[in-house]
């Protein structure tokens, strides 16, 4: 990984990172993603991913909607919080 | 002080506390008297309140003065990981993008251990989200391991595995991704249970890599350990994967008799050479104390092991890239302002430890275009592949036995500028979470220098009480002191 890919990167993942950040986590991520290629070697041909643990069935139930009993708490943990909103910045010009 | 038999058994203490031959504010006191003098040399702990501690005491004594004794954790405390959400009570995860955070409500396991009598002693210490094996990435400074203080204390529950050795607690609560309960246990001297995938729901607890996550119970015996996990296990709504018939720790193996005619696993490559000389030799004890029991050891093959640590590093890093892009000032911690929402976004994130940032640009990197395949997709179909071979092994076997990690405590430095070697602590307790099958660490030895070794058994899905019952004859065979360390040591 060059500095310009983790550049990109971390701009994709919202984080800003100073010059020697970047340089930093380009040598070890690209340390790192070097050792994950060990992962080739097994065949997986027509294995279907597993995103879970294979054995699991989540279990379903009704979509019922239940009240959370505070919801102004929740709110009044923002440091942006405008009585039942959070304020940010613009985002439409 | 409290009596030495209740100082070694939280089982004990809820009896005493019920039968009114101790005070559920004399034990409170006695682990605060503790934490006040050696806490500051352990730094197990985030935050304590003791007024608070005290408070929950006295509300448990005068639930017992008014006759109501039910409840199994009646004035036994429990230290709770700070990545757990307490309600009213600072949860920071270690990061200090949570700082001043107080949740508005108790994680499901919190609103558990309150409703069984339990008094919450305090908030541990843990690598900043959970990430790391040895404390040292928490935003506010490594624990210690109370068996030499120069050393780690195993991570990422190492706050929690901590406090329990050290006796600020005889019970904790952490949790395990790839390790994290069982890896500091381990290195501690203490029990810990990672639990089948969705027997303990995960709200409040806050999400790290949510295909993996489960909290576990942590403890001085494996009694204490299935004490806790029965107060905790059971179905919630409030998590959409846990389990309707969720898996209880039935008698805690109380029966005895687990042994007889076990067929225990002993994989191959978990005998390698790059296993710790005593660990090995400490392990292969185990095995013939198992023998004598009237178990059978079954020679394993579990090729897939090696790469487990890759597929776990790609799965844990794409989940955490995801479930950290919440912690953007927004809803809660603190906000950087700035003109536009993406400078708010960055400015603010900054606050993340190197770690973090680390695993967030590695997930993100295996989720973008182009690189998705070769390394996300690949990742869980080598997982599908891990699955399959635990399910060959289970066939044959009952139980897997082996070391819970490759060596003892590590001193503090050792491997904190080398991500790939701190990876490498999770070999042997990776590729159960990846198979959502639970898994115990109990202590087996000590090294010559003094370091815990831990034993690690697991099993296929919903053995969770077979896994609790063959530790606690073999903890019984074992006879090794289990009580807590009376100081730090190596200070």
């Amino acid at each position: 990984m060059d500095l310009r890919e983790a550049q990109k990167i971390a701009g994709l993942a919202r984080l800003t990172l100073t010059e020697p950040e970047l340089g930093r986590f380009a040598g070890q991520l690209t340390a790192i993603l070097g050792y994950f290629q060990k992962l080739a070697e097994v065949e997986t041909a027509g294995v279907a991913p597993a995103s879970h643990p294979p054995e699991l069935r989540s279990p379903l139930r009704r979509d019922e909607a239940t009240p959370f009993a505070a919801p102004d708490q929740l709110v009044a943990l923002s440091r942006g919080a405008a009585g039942e909103l959070f304020r940010v910045p613009r985002v439409v010009e | 002080m409290l009596p030495t038999e209740l100082a070694k058994s939280a089982a004990a203490i809820a009896a005493a506390v019920r039968a009114g031959r101790v005070k559920a504010r004399e034990v409170a006191d006695h682990y605060l008297a503790r934490i006040a003098q050696h806490d500051p040399t352990v730094r197990a702990f985030l935050h304590v309140d003791p007024a608070d501690v005290r408070a929950q005491a006295d509300a448990v004594d005068a639930r017992v003065a008014r006759g109501e004794k039910e409840g199994a954790l009646l004035g036994v405390p429990v230290a709770i990981k700070d990545n757990l959400c307490t309600r009213g009570v600072p949860t920071t995860c270690a990061s200090k993008i949570l700082a001043g955070y107080k949740p508005p409500y108790d994680a499901h396991v919190v609103e558990r251990i309150r409703a069984a009598g339990g008094v919450l002693i305090g908030k541990t210490n843990l690598d900043e989200f959970a990430m790391g094996a040895s404390t040292e990435n928490s935003g506010y400074g490594a624990s210690r391991n109370p068996h030499d203080v120069k050393r780690v204390p195993g991570g990422s529950s190492g706050g929690s595995a901590a406090a329990v050795a050290a006796g600020f607690a005889p019970l904790a609560l952490g949790s395990d991704t790839g390790g994290s309960v069982r890896q500091p246990a381990a290195l501690c001297g203490i029990v810990g249970h990672r639990p089948t995938y969705g027997a303990i729901s995960r709200y409040g607890l806050i999400a790290f890599a949510s295909s993996l996550d489960q909290v576990g119970p942590m403890a001085l015996n494996v009694e204490d350990c299935a004490l806790l996990m029965d107060v905790v296990a059971g179905p919630d709504s409030r998590d959409s994967t846990s389990r309707p018939a969720a898996p209880r720790a039935g008698d805690g193996g109380k029966g005895g008799a687990a042994l007889a005619g076990l067929r225990i696993g002993i994989p191959a490559e978990y005998r390698s050479d790059s296993i710790d000389g005593e660990v090995r030799a400490t392990l292969e004890k185990v095995e013939q104390l198992a023998v004598a029991g009237g178990a059978k050891l079954v020679p394993l093959n579990l090729p897939l092991t090696p790469y487990a640590i890759p597929t776990y590093y790609l799965v844990v890093t794409s989940e955490a890239s995801s479930n950290l892009a919440r912690f953007d000032g927004v809803r809660y911690g603190p906000r950087d302002e700035a003109q536009d929402l993406h400078a708010m976004y960055g400015a603010t994130r900054r606050l993340f430890g190197d770690e973090v940032k680390r695993r967030i640009m590695l997930g993100t990197y295996a989720l973008s275009a182009g690189y998705y395949d070769a390394y996300y997709k690949k990742a869980l179909q080598v997982r599908a592949r891990i699955g399959e071979e635990f399910a060959r092994a289970f066939a044959q076997c009952d139980v897997v036995l082996g070391p819970t990690t490759p060596t003892p405590a590590f001193p503090l430095g050792e491997k904190s500028d080398d991500p790939v070697q701190m990876y490498l602590c999770d070999v042997f307790t990776a590729p159960a979470p990846l198979a959502g099958l639970p898994a115990l660490s109990f202590p087996c030895g000590k090294s010559k220098a003094g370091l815990p070794i831990g034993a690690q058994l697991q099993g296929p899905a919903l053995s969770d009480a077979r896994l609790l019952a063959v530790a606690r004859e073999l903890e019984k065979k074992l006879a090794l002191d289990l009580s807590p360390l009376e100081a730090p040591r190596g200070a």
